[in-house]
């Protein structure tokens, strides 16, 4: 079955075999023009940039196909060639800044987008509301070292809920987990972490 | 775990393909790292895109892909220019002048380098052989005046073995010579008790009966031997035997002993008037030589005697 439906491991087998190259890739292309696009996007970049680091992420992956054995999802492979790509294009972009050249990308406020880039996310590096709401440092201090205390998957859960903002869908995500199971380890923790602090955390929520 | 997970692992990770204890060590560092947070979200997302088959907006897509087939290696017909795309450029013949002349000026020194090793081998060589040479001749002349003084050193040595040869003959020709070579043996009789003693004469060999004179008072005799000019032996055997044969005393003396540096000599006492043997053989290792037998008339003087 050629065409858009086409299984991703029957078009790459082509590609590497050399059988209708020209096809195969072009598929290949199409189906994760999208998904790269909006990696790109996602890291900052601007339009212009987007497009010229999907072209650089294909010829990339032209000239490697033949390094690609299926040991891992053809995706993932592509996804290493393209954040490999990104970084390398961030690194350009600093290299430049510190030369005083003019760089041919759009300029963007550097809190916005040069933390989100290096930090590999555009959110993450904000202080979650949680913790903001800790405004005593003290309080904080305590409140890590609680944490520390705890045992690992509970300790794990918190970290994500409270320094990383993370729901808990994505907390079981990310630990590769239920999302029932960081429920009960939360409620497990704040408990522990009630007892452990008092009343340091009434305006705590875990 | 203080370093990022990187992408690779992180991939790993997510298609659970971590063994149990580096899969902790991850999700410890996952819980700590907003940064590999941030990218394992991505990775997510970017399976979530492709999953969901997401496009991306149209016309930049296919700007995209005529810009990326431009830029494909011209050597590989794999993916071709698409139609209304830019056609490719032919690509001009390569101008080859600059690389024949590196060429031609590279084989150029390589000769003249050549040449000029040649020429300093040879020469170099020529020197040496030269030299080889004059060692040579010199080793040469010093070998011919070897073999003439070689050859005159046999001369020499013929005439003196003609000398030898000729005092043999003279030798051999006069008694007293060879009486000379035959064992001197002196009998010095003395006197123990006082420590005298007389010079002795020599002996006379074969059947003549050598007189010996003890003291009135005296206890016994000595016999010397006299070793000089004959061949010496590690030992000397002394048999003193009476008319009968039979021994009466038998004796052996280093070779150097109390005549100096050639010389042994034997003591004999209790002896009573009568004829005696006195037999002399030379040892050395396993072998002995008879090498001579003296009679003896031993008798003892009176006291009237001088």
């Amino acid at each position: 079955m050629k065409g858009p439906g086409e299984p991703i491991e029957a078009i790459v087998k082509r590609l590497r075999d050399g059988a209708g190259r020209e096809e195969s890739f072009r598929l290949l292309f199409d189906r994760f023009y999208g998904p790269l696009f909006r990696f790109f996007e996602h890291r900052g970049f601007s339009t212009e940039e987007c497009q010229d680091l999907i072209q650089e992420t294909f010829l990339r992956v032209y000239r490697g196909i033949e390094a690609f054995r299926g040991e891992s999802r053809w995706e993932h492979w592509l996804f290493r060639i393209a954040a490999n790509t990104a970084g390398k294009a961030w690194r350009h972009r600093a290299a430049a800044k510190r030369a005083g050249q003019a760089v041919p990308w759009e300029e963007k406020d550097e809190e916005e987008s040069a933390p989100a880039a290096a930090e590999g996310s555009s959110g993450d590096a904000r202080a979650p509301a949680p913790l903001r709401r800790l405004l005593d440092k003290e309080t904080g201090e305590l409140l890590k070292q609680a944490v520390e205390g705890l045992p690992a998957q509970m300790r794990r859960c918190v970290r994500l809920r409270v320094f990383q903002d993370l729901d808990y869908d994505e907390i079981a995500e990310v630990l590769q987990i239920a999302p029932s199971t960081v429920k009960v380890q939360l409620f497990k923790a704040r408990k522990r972490l009630r007892m452990e602090l008092g009343r340091s955390l009434t305006s705590f929520e875990l | 775990m203080r370093t990022h997970v990187g992408s690779k692992r992180l991939i790993a990770y997510r298609e659970g393909k971590l063994p149990p204890a580096e899969r902790e060590a991850v999700q410890e560092h996952l819980s700590l790292c907003a940064r590999c947070t941030g990218l394992l979200r991505e990775l997510r997302d970017f399976e979530a895109a492709a999953a969901g088959g997401e496009t991306g907006p149209e016309p930049l897509r296919q700007e995209a892909w005529e810009s990326l087939v431009r830029r494909l290696p011209a050597k590989d017909p794999a993916v071709r220019p698409i139609a209304g795309a830019a056609p490719r450029e032919a690509p001009r013949p390569r101008d080859l002048r600059p690389f024949l002349y590196s060429a031609a000026a590279a084989v150029l020194l390589a000769v003249l380098g050549l040449g000029v090793w040649a020429t300093v081998t040879v020469q170099r060589s020529r020197h040496e052989l030269a030299q080889l040479e004059r060692r040579l001749a010199e080793r040469e002349e010093a070998l011919t005046a070897a073999r003439r003084s070689l050859a005159n050193a046999e001369r020499r040595l013929a005439a003196a073995r003609g000398h030898i040869q000729d005092l043999e003959k003279e030798e051999h020709a006069n008694p007293l010579v060879a009486a000379s070579r035959a064992i001197a043996v002196t009998v010095a009789p003395r006197f123990a008790v006082r420590g005298q003693e007389n010079s002795g004469s020599g002996l006379l060999p074969g059947d003549a009966v050598n007189p010996v004179r003890i003291p009135a008072q005296g206890k016994g005799f000595t016999v010397a031997l006299s070793l000089a000019d004959h061949p010496v032996y590690g030992e000397y055997r002394l048999e003193l035997m009476d008319r009968n044969g039979e021994v009466l005393w038998a004796g052996r003396r280093p070779g150097k002993a109390l005549l100096g540096d050639i010389g042994t000599s034997v003591s004999v006492s209790g002896l009573g008037p009568g004829l005696y043997r006195l037999r002399i053989e030379g040892i050395q290792g396993k072998r002995s030589e008879l090498l001579a037998e003296y009679r003896l008339g031993v008798e003892r003087q009176s006291r009237s005697m001088p």
